[in-house]
């Protein structure tokens, strides 16, 4: 069995997440190197995706009667129609079973594929004289997946002969190993350059990483949470997934420009997704305890945002709002905010 | 626990169609049992709630369930979810009503109670909204809490806690014998007694919006008053409200009839600390001339053709154009400043600031939010106990520091050189300057992340030095000269890095 097939048939436990760590990376990897798996993975994903959202189908009565009918069994149907009959007890939907359905779909699908392509009649052709006859710009056939990890143990034959641009490689180990292999290992900076649609899964991914781990970072993270809110404050476009990112900056981060940045950014994102937990979380708790008034005068306004877009303020939410107008060490203006955003909430 | 159940209607009202909406209403009589010293309690979310006092015993209740839905179907659903509960003992009777999680668009309902109780029992209502709470003629403690509505408590001889929303409260007393905590966060607080009553009132009004009809002695500190009413001694009567106002009234006088204790000369009221004036209406648009304004809420003036000194005590400031010198000092609010032709002190101890040009420079500080200034034309000083400092075009020298933000400076494309110091304890540093721009650099990165936070100018001529510190850290040092020397420029920078970029004319003029 090559390694191309080996490698397919564990795409459905890829995808299931079912493999082990080690069979994992080494799916990974052998995807990432070769085209044509490339290929059948994303087409795998794709299927696996769609099947995701295909709603549960209500089978029409009259379909249900007539196969009942042939199948010789319409008193059911009557029991059926009626309610529960006595005699019988009813199978409870297992959620598990769209899972394992999916699953095997996309087996079928992979193998299937697999076979038709290669196990039957396989395409021949003659050998032509090349001729250009016009140029067109190259189009990505499939999607080819790339995993942006922190570590990567990759081999040698997967690097391009070429290095392309001069990437800052530092921290170099080298180990001789014993004649027949040696190992390099090095940290390298490159930059990336990903473009995509910003309701899509993968850039939602990305931009919510990109906002945690710049504001994490001594760099200038409030540019990018700028940047960011600017991109998903449009309402077609916000997204919970960037509700949350910014709600943990919020949280979690000791920078105080990139905490009010990130605030900032969650009262201009639509009230029905900064309501989304955690970010609701972490503005109540930035209302209760950051240090900077700045942070809790514009968690404030955020929830006053909500109040007034329609959303329904939890118990929490409200009470901390009447805590905070009452604080006797509160800023006086903190403490106002908080009364008039309590002024707009309606029971 | 007893479940109420229509078996007692008496009534059964279907209205006529009112703007697509039909209602209907069904009216219990009741009687529970309560001893004489026992509790009652009422949570009861939507709907009035009136409880009296009397001689007779046990509660004799009158309840009315009204639904207002869309159809008849929709009438019997809300009939059905809304719920009359009654349980307890005679020591403690708990009523509830009941209602489903969440509003449904197809109907509504809302359950008035009129409760007779004993005078000597304890009464405690719990509501969310309300046309009216009024508990009378009661001996025992009362406590009441709901968001909206008013809330009346009619001779109430036990001590009294109200806690409301959005909504007023009424404590009305023949004789104050009790300490009553009435506090709203958005309504009037008033208390009616009659002239000759004896008390302690605390009150405090985040407005200052203080009144009497009655004399009172006192000091006044802040949004607070503290003083006593007729002869020293008494109940404490603590009236708080944040946006509303806290009122005493004689009997038989009303509310406008009541004069601001900050402003009346006749009575022994003691200014402690300034007490915030009443709130003002925002002043015309243009104003002519000097402009003195202190006040404790918003304001928001276009263009002051003169000096403009500005004070208020929480409150968001808006100024166009300030043709003189600008005095602006918030006890917190953001700043938002226009065009200031000179100097200029901006100060708020809570928010950002933003200036589009400070044509003499100034001082602008904000104890926690972030600053920004489009353009500086004199010497400025910067500072944020907490936020990012970001400059957009300065001419001269410029101090920026930063408790805990990025500092971003970018100098006029035209100078030359100029003293800078830019501070920062959390955060990096970035300066723009143009290519010709000379100065005598030292820039320190005090880091525990010396390969991602590092000095990096785009000018040759800087020596820099790494040692390890206390703590783990590394202090990276740049020193030395840029185009031949110049004024200071001190950059200084904590788990963040240092940028000094040359810029274009071009570029810069952009920015």
């Amino acid at each position: 069995m090559s390694d191309c097939e080996v490698m397919r048939e564990s795409m459905p436990l890829l995808l299931t997440e079912s493999l082990d760590a080690d069979r994992r990376e080494l799916t990974h990897r052998h995807i990432e190197t070769c085209e044509i798996c490339g290929e059948e993975w994303a087409d795998a994903k794709e299927t696996w995706a769609m099947l995701e959202e295909l709603p549960v189908v209500e089978v029409p009565p009259h379909v249900k009667a007539r196969f009942l009918e042939a199948a010789g069994l319409a008193d059911l149907n009557a029991d059926l129609d009626t309610g529960k009959p006595s005699n019988v007890i009813p199978f409870h939907r297992r959620p598990a079973f769209k899972w394992v359905a999916q699953a095997a779909a996309v087996a079928v699908m992979v193998g299937g594929g697999w076979f038709a392509g290669h196990r039957t009649a396989p395409a021949r052709s003659e050998r032509t004289p090349a001729m250009v006859t016009g140029r067109m710009p190259i189009v990505p056939s499939a999607i080819q997946p790339i995993s942006l990890s922190e570590t990567r143990v990759i081999d040698a034959s997967a690097l391009s002969p070429t290095i392309e641009g001069r990437p800052d490689i530092t921290n170099v180990a080298v180990d001789p190993g014993n004649g027949e292999e040696v190992t390099v290992s090095f940290d390298a900076t490159s930059h990336w350059t990903v473009k995509g649609n910003p309701r899509d899964k993968s850039m939602l991914k990305l931009a919510s990483y990109v906002i945690e781990n710049e504001a994490s970072s001594g760099s200038t993270g409030s540019t990018t949470i700028e940047s960011f809110r600017r991109v998903y404050s449009d309402p077609a476009l916000a997204a919970p997934e960037i509700a949350s990112a910014f709600g943990k900056v919020l949280v979690s981060q000791e920078h105080e420009g990139k905490r009010i940045q990130a605030v900032e950014s969650l009262k201009t994102l639509p009230p029905t997704i900064s309501v989304a937990s955690p970010a609701q979380g972490a503005l109540i708790e930035a209302i209760k305890n950051d240090p900077n008034p700045d942070v809790r005068i514009k968690a404030i306004d955020a929830l006053a945002r909500q109040a007034t877009g329609g959303v329904k303020l939890d118990a929490e939410a409200v009470n901390t709002l009447r805590q905070k107008a009452f604080e006797a060490d509160e800023n006086l203006y903190v403490r106002r905010k908080a009364a008039e955003a309590l002024s707009t909430i309606k029971p | 626990m007893r479940i109420v159940r229509p078996f007692i209607a008496i009534a059964f009202l279907a209205t006529a169609p009112l703007f697509g909406a039909i209602g209907a209403k069904r009216v219990y009589h009741q009687e529970w049992t309560l001893a004489p010293g026992g509790a009652l309690e009422v949570n009861n979310a939507f709907g009035n709630v009136e409880v009296v006092g009397s001689d007779e015993p046990n509660v004799a209740a009158i309840v009315t369930k009204t639904i207002i839905g869309v159809d008849a179907k929709a009438l019997d659903e809300g009939d059905d979810q809304t719920e009359l509960r009654v349980g307890g003992d005679d020591r403690l009777r708990i009523v509830n009503t009941i209602n489903p999680l969440g509003r449904n668009p197809r109907w509504s309902s809302t359950v008035d109670y009129v409760l007779r109780v004993p005078r000597a029992v304890h009464v405690t209502v719990k509501a969310s909204t309300a046309g009216q709470i009024r508990v009378a003629g009661v001996r025992g403690n009362v406590v009441v809490t709901t968001f909206s509505g008013r809330v009346v408590l009619d001779n109430v001889i036990g001590a009294a806690t109200v806690e409301n929303t959005n909504g007023s409260i009424l404590f009305v007393s023949d004789r104050p014998t009790s300490n009553a905590d009435l506090t709203s966060v958005n309504g009037d607080v008033i208390i009616v007694v009659p002239p000759t009553a004896n008390f302690q009132w605390l009150a405090e009004s985040l407005r200052g919006d203080i009144r009497s009809t009655i004399p009172v002695r006192g000091e006044i500190m802040g949004t607070a008053f503290h003083g006593n009413v007729n002869a020293p001694g008494g109940p404490t009567l603590r009236t708080r409200t944040m946006l509303g106002a806290a009122v005493l009234l004689n009997r038989g006088s009303q509310p406008p009839q009541a004069v601001a204790l900050s402003e009346q000369k006749q009575w022994p009221v003691k200014m402690v600390s300034d007490a915030p004036r009443q709130m003002q209406a925002a002043p015309q648009q243009l104003v002519q001339g000097r402009f003195d304004w202190k006040g404790t809420t918003d304001l928001n003036v276009a263009e002051v053709r003169g000096d403009a000194f500005i004070e208020t005590s929480a409150g968001e400031v808006r100024l166009g154009t300030v043709f003189g010198v600008c005095n602006v000092r918030s006890g917190g609010g953001p700043l938002h400043l226009g065009e200031i032709h000179g100097s200029l002190i901006a100060i708020t101890l809570a928010g950002e600031i933003t200036v589009d040009a400070a044509r003499m420079g100034g001082n602008i500080n904000t104890a926690g939010g972030i600053v920004r200034v489009l353009y500086t034309g004199g010497p400025t000083a910067l500072h944020s106990g907490g936020g990012d400092i970001i400059v957009s075009q300065a001419v001269s020298s410029v101090t920026a520091t930063t408790r805990s933000g990025d500092i971003n400076l970018t100098m006029d494309w035209s100078t030359k050189t100029e003293t800078i110091i830019a501070k920062t304890s959390k955060g990096g540093v970035t300066l723009n300057i143009n290519p010709r721009f000379g100065a005598m650099i030292d820039a320190t990165v005090v880091t525990s992340d010396p390969d991602t936070d590092t000095i990096k100018s785009e000018f040759p001529g800087l020596s820099i030095q790494k040692e390890q510190i206390a703590g783990g850290k590394t202090r990276i040092r740049a020193t030395g000269k840029i185009n031949g020397g110049g004024e200071r420029v001190e950059l200084s920078a904590e788990d963040g890095g240092i940028r000094i970029i040359s810029q274009t004319p071009a570029a810069l003029m952009k920015r």
